[in-house]
């Protein structure tokens, strides 16, 4: 890391002698234009007599009142000016002992007699041997108006947000009864149609010709293709609403026992694994440890009809924010027309006789991962190999 | 002991579920005897021999195999009743349904449930499932010999 250069403060001397004075004007006479042409309303107290000394245009548009009204007179006889005042003799106390008076939200009458929000700001100085105070009065009406305005539009930001999380809130109940009756109420008719055809196979196969055996045979394999579909809907649902428990892990830890659940597919394979180094991941093990095996699975079975089955496994530079992890493989690949496609629910890009599967694995991966906050996608070719990527949000200092 | 063989009581509302348990138990070549209710209340009232059950044999059945889904009173409300009741909280209670959701398994065994377990879908393991179900909590398991009467 490079140091930044010292910031050296200016003294309040050398910005004073920084900022160029008119060439024309005497220092004097530039203080007098700036509190002649002052937005602000401001006006001269002495100390002593408590009254007013001068005035400046400003306060005169601010107030409604004339100079000739406002010079010489109690402020205290000024209607306008009365709210600062209204405390007793808070305000020459006050700024007798902090040389300042502040208020942010005076409410005074203007000359309209409406009642705008002024912004006060006293201080106490001395001149020629005698105590003054000069008041500052600023018309901040507009800006609390805005403010106001800004801090209600929260309020009903945060209203919405509330109301759009209820509704949210809803839609998951109910996506909850759904996958609940989808759970119950659809497996109960497929075991009665798997259950009575097996029974008509077993019981009265002798009086069926080999035609209806074959049918009966068809009603039990789709029937069970079925309860398979279910399942695995119910278990893409079940990732979308577990609670995930993230723990710092290894990925290679990960990798390796995703390869263990996966021995019973690779026996009696020939497969080279070139697997790398594998970085800290911040994850929710048993379901960063399904995505693993269902992309691990996907590679075993996508080169399995490859004589030398090679199953790569490593990181690749990306954004700085993220890790990036491939898996790939020589097998059949896929057309790259469908790499979006292929994540998608039920999706298969080969055919159901070649290679077995329901084609909710990727969904599944890709489920677990946007649940991560990472991304996922997947190149490949016909015939030419696939490679998969899955990016996770890198781990922070603070991560255990 | 009476003289009764120990049975089971089926409460399971779909008369194709029950018909496929009874030959499920044909298959498996059993012998034991099986009540079936068709309700929960109908349960109910066979436990506590009352209504068209009164007349029956005085030994509890050895197992009752409850399904959760039933029209009316639902098969929790029938395990809770069974639990809450010193007259039948002893009788072990197999939950048998279609429904493998967590929070279903979590509630039953918070309500006594003696063990949970999901109907299979496929007849073959249907058949098993049912088979190993009888075989355990009629001849393996040693129910307490309680009447239908409190002791005291």
């Amino acid at each position: 890391m490079t140091k930044a250069p010292p910031v050296r403060k200016s003294s309040s001397k050398e910005i004073l002698r920084d900022m160029p004075l008119p060439p024309t004007e005497e220092p004097e006479i530039s203080y007098k234009r700036l509190f002649e042409t002052s937005q602000d309303g401001i006006f001269v107290l002495d100390v002593n007599t408590r009254r007013i000394v001068d005035v400046n245009p400003g306060l005169c548009l601010l107030t409604g009142l004339s100079r000739s009204r406002l010079i010489a007179a109690d402020p205290e006889s000024i209607a306008p000016l009365r709210a600062m005042f209204r405390n007793h003799g808070s305000f020459f106390e006050e700024i007798k002992a902090d040389s300042v008076f502040r208020r942010e939200n005076l409410s005074i009458e203007n000359r309209d007699g409406v009642h705008i929000q002024v912004e006060v700001v006293c201080n106490m100085f001395h001149s020629g041997g005698r105590a003054f105070i000069q008041c500052n009065l600023r018309d901040v009406t507009q800006h609390r108006l805005a403010e106001d305005q800004v801090r209600r539009l929260n309020e009903t930001l945060e209203q919405r947000v509330a109301a759009r999380t209820c509704e949210l809130e809803a839609a998951n109940r109910e996506l909850e009864a759904f996958t609940y009756s989808v759970s119950h109420d659809l497996r109960a008719p497929l075991r009665h149609i798997m259950g009575f055809v097996e029974i008509l196979e077993k019981e009265a196969a002798d009086k069926l010709t080999d035609a209806h055996l074959r049918h009966l045979f068809t009603i039990g394999g789709a029937a069970r293709r079925m309860a398979e579909l279910i399942e695995d809907l119910l278990a893409f649902s079940r990732i979308g609403r577990s609670e995930m428990q993230k723990v710092g892990v290894d990925m290679l830890t990960l990798v390796m026992e995703a390869l263990d659940d996966l021995r019973h597919e690779t026996k009696d394979r020939i497969i080279s694994w070139k697997i790398q180094d594998l970085p800290m991941v911040t994850v929710d093990r048993s379901l960063m440890r399904q995505a693993l095996v269902n992309l691990l699975s996907n590679a075993i079975k996508f080169t399995s009809k490859r004589s030398r089955a090679v199953i790569e496994i490593g990181t690749e530079p990306g954004r700085p924010d993220e890790d990036t992890i491939y898996i790939r493989d020589n097998g059949v690949g896929f057309n790259p027309r469908y790499a979006q496609k292929i994540f998608g629910v039920f999706e298969r890009l080969n055919n159901a006789d070649e290679f077995e599967g329901t084609g909710i694995g990727l969904a599944n991966v890709q489920r677990i991962i946007r649940r991560h906050g990472g991304r996922v996608w997947a190149l490949g070719k016909v015939d030419s190999g696939a490679t998969f990527y899955l990016t996770l949000p890198r781990r922070g200092q603070n991560d255990s | 002991m009476t003289a009764e063989a120990a049975h089971i009581l089926l409460a399971e509302d779909d008369p194709a579920d029950v018909e496929l348990a009874l030959s499920a138990m044909q298959a498996a070549g059993s012998r034991q005897s099986i009540v079936v209710v068709n309700n929960g209340e109908e349960a109910l009232d066979y436990l506590h021999r009352r209504r068209g059950w009164k007349g029956r044999g005085a030994s509890h059945p050895a197992l009752v195999l409850l399904d959760l889904k039933m029209p009316g009173i639902g098969g929790i409300e029938v395990l809770r009743t069974i639990k809450n009741d010193v007259r039948t909280r002893c009788i072990p209670v197999v939950i048998f349904t279609s429904s493998g959701e967590r929070r279903d398994v979590a509630v039953c065994y918070e309500n006594g449930a003696n063990a949970y377990v999901v109907k299979p879908v496929e007849f073959t393991s249907f058949v098993e499932t049912l088979q190993a179900i009888g075989h355990f909590w009629t001849a393996l398991n040693v129910p307490p010999t309680r009447s239908v009467r409190p002791q005291r």
